[in-house]
């Protein structure tokens, strides 16, 4: 149960400034959506969040329940309570999916982990044979968005930041995903705060936003309700962009 | 003596030795630390060998079957006619000066060993110059597991020598794992013929000693025979790991593969020769040659080095090598868990080590080795046990 907030993020990758200055405040149990085209820095905005090393916060802040993230390497946010699930979960070998969640969960009980892990990958549908494996090695796209659920329902973290969960994802798969975070959103031992990155409107049909925020080249452009999917998805993110100069004209 | 200067000693700290700094043992004292060590062991041993400083102490033949036959007698140097190797060095000539006796072990055709042939060495006396000496036969379609063992060390110099005969239709399953402490010297020298149809699988796991070195030279005989070398190690301090192997395809229709790991952490070196040879007449060969280097800190390096030697143009021959660091991405997706980043960086260097000790060829050793290494990266990367 954890409020984050975003105010005047600023960063940098390969020293080229990418987010020009993005607030935004997520409460207990809200999911925000952001949208908005390729480049846009949707990703970037999950990774300054996250603490990815080489993206880096130039100005601005980041708070979790009025503690600074902002000067935290990655994983300390992490035990703060951010949880990233990666939009390519990519293969750790030779590191078992229990083995890094023991390592995640301070004083953690293997025992009492691996229960919990079998647990969610039941409820989440990811077959348990694959839980014996190498972190998603040998998994497919969408098993790997499915083990990144399980991993979020194991840790209990507040607040997740999802970059295109649904990439990868069959219709089936993505409204079994969408049910279960609606749960851990409405269940208030957990109240999960989701701030989902997604190009399409398909997971927003399954997980109900309560904002919507539109990102452009580097900028929060526009915000609202639910209602604004409908017409993002009619009228595409052009009207947000800055007019170009015309490379042809004379 | 050797030099630096040769390329059979590239990147070595061969120069440093001084032979005069040790001393021959004649009689040998008390193993101390053998007993504990065979505890460590997960399956009964077939035979318990034990060396105290290049002597044998004792030979357990109980679970041996007939048709073994075990010789530690100095006379058996006679009839057997060492293989040979391609590039010896003036080292192995005082090696075989002055190795004390030979450990001959014969197993007859067609006999399938249950349970680990296992050979201890210790190094108890803190300034020896030991030179153990090991001969394994495995006549045709034999089946045998043997594990070669080191403990002790100190100021030591040891000079080993273990050849492997593996028989028509034989398959060999061998491990070396070298627990050498201190400031030893250790020096393997360990060479294979492999005959028709026949398989040797040969793993070295370089822990301890200062200088660990490995020279492994397997020859393929005949056609239908294969080689499946593996070595890994990890080195600390100021250790210098230095693998060189010998893939010799002397037949048509031959195969081998050698996969070696290494990681080196603090001041650490690591250097790895591998030489592919498809000699005339080899045709059909199939050659794969794999070196893995992570590189954990900013005074480790590791040099690897391929050498593809191909007298034939119908032949299959693959090599790859890596050096570098731990993998960025696979760290930062663990510390998005929570994991603390030593604790990602051990994690994901057992898991580097893991893939290869799954091929362990001898099972028994897996336990020992496994929380050997996870022991030592512990202590390298400066992880608590408690967060293990």
């Amino acid at each position: 149960m954890s409020r984050l907030v975003v105010n005047d993020l600023h960063a940098e990758v390969v020293g080229r400034e990418i987010l020009h200055g993005i607030s935004f405040a997520v409460s207990p149990g809200e999911i925000h959506a952001f949208m908005g085209p390729n480049g846009a820095g949707k990703s970037t905005l999950a990774h300054a969040i996250m603490g990815r090393p080489g993206t880096t916060i130039t100005k601005g802040t980041i708070t979790l329940d009025g503690v600074d993230l902002t000067n935290l390497p990655a994983y300390a946010r992490a035990q703060a309570g951010l949880f990233l699930g990666l939009q390519h979960p990519l293969e750790v070998p030779g590191v078992r999916l229990l083995d890094a969640l023991v390592a995640a969960i301070a004083g953690g009980d293997a025992a009492r982990i691996d229960e919990k892990l079998h647990a969610a990958a039941e409820a989440i549908g990811l077959n348990p044979a694959l839980l014996e494996r190498s972190l998603n090695v040998g998994l497919s796209g969408g098993e790997r968005k499915r083990s990144e659920i399980v991993q979020l329902e194991v840790l209990r973290s507040p607040v997740a930041l999802l970059d295109e969960i649904d990439s990868g994802l069959d219709v089936d798969a993505l409204s079994a995903i969408g049910k279960h975070l609606s749960e851990a959103v409405a269940d208030p031992t957990w109240q999960l705060s989701i701030v989902a990155i997604t190009h399409f409107r398909r997971l927003l049909d399954v997980l109900t936003p309560d904002r919507i925020h539109v990102l452009v080249d580097g900028r929060l452009v526009d915000e609202g309700g639910p209602e604004l999917v409908a017409v993002l998805e009619a009228d595409g993110y052009a009207r947000y962009r800055a007019p170009r100069e015309d490379p042809f004209a004379l | 003596m050797p030099s630096a200067t040769e390329e059979l000693w590239r990147y070595s700290p061969i120069n440093d030795l001084v032979l005069d700094a040790f001393h021959t043992v004649e009689t040998p004292t008390v193993a101390k630390k053998t007993t504990a060590l065979l505890g460590q062991l997960s399956a009964t041993p077939a035979c318990v060998i034990s060396l105290v400083d290049g002597h044998v102490v004792s030979v357990d033949t109980t679970n041996l079957p007939a048709g073994v036959t075990v010789s530690t007698s100095v006379n058996d140097l006679a009839p057997l006619v060492p293989l040979s190797s391609a590039a010896p060095s003036r080292l192995d000539a005082i090696h075989d000066l002055l190795a004390p006796q030979l450990v001959v072990i014969d197993i007859g055709a067609r006999l399938n060993i249950d349970g680990p042939i296992v050979i201890v060495s210790e190094l108890v006396d803190p300034t020896a110059l030991t030179t153990p000496w090991v001969h394994i036969r495995l006549g045709v379609g034999a089946q045998a597991e043997v594990a070669e063992l080191v403990v002790g060390g100190g100021e030591t110099l040891t000079l080993s020598t273990t050849e492997l005969t593996v028989g028509d239709g034989a398959y060999l399953r061998h491990v070396a794992v070298q627990l050498a402490e201190g400031a030893a010297w250790h020096l393997s020298h360990q060479l294979a013929t492999v005959g028709r149809d026949a398989t040797l699988e040969s793993f070295s796991v370089g822990l301890g000693a200062a200088y660990d070195r490995v020279h492994t030279e397997v020859t393929i005989t005949a056609s239908g025979g294969t080689s499946r070398l593996r070595s890994l190690y990890l080195g600390t301090d100021h250790q210098v790991h230095d693998v060189r192997t010998v893939q010799d395809h002397a037949a048509p229709h031959t195969n081998s593969d050698l996969l070696c790991k290494g990681a080196v952490a603090d001041s650490s070196t690591s250097v790895f020769t591998g030489t592919i040879a498809i000699r005339n007449g080899a045709v059909r060969s199939d050659a794969v040659q794999n070196n893995h280097n992570l590189v954990l800190g900013e005074h480790a390096s590791a040099e690897s080095v391929p050498n593809l030697d191909i007298h034939e143009s119908d032949v299959r021959c693959a090599h790859g090598s890596t050096v570098g660091p731990v993998d960025e991405e696979q760290r930062y997706y663990l510390e998005s868990r929570g994991i603390a980043p030593q604790v990602a960086e051990r994690l994901l260097v057992s898991g580097f080590f893991d893939d290869a000790l799954d091929a362990l060829p001898v099972k028994s050793v897996v336990n020992l080795v496994r929380s050997t290494l996870r022991a030592k990266l512990s202590r390298a990367l400066n992880v608590e046990a408690a967060s293990e």
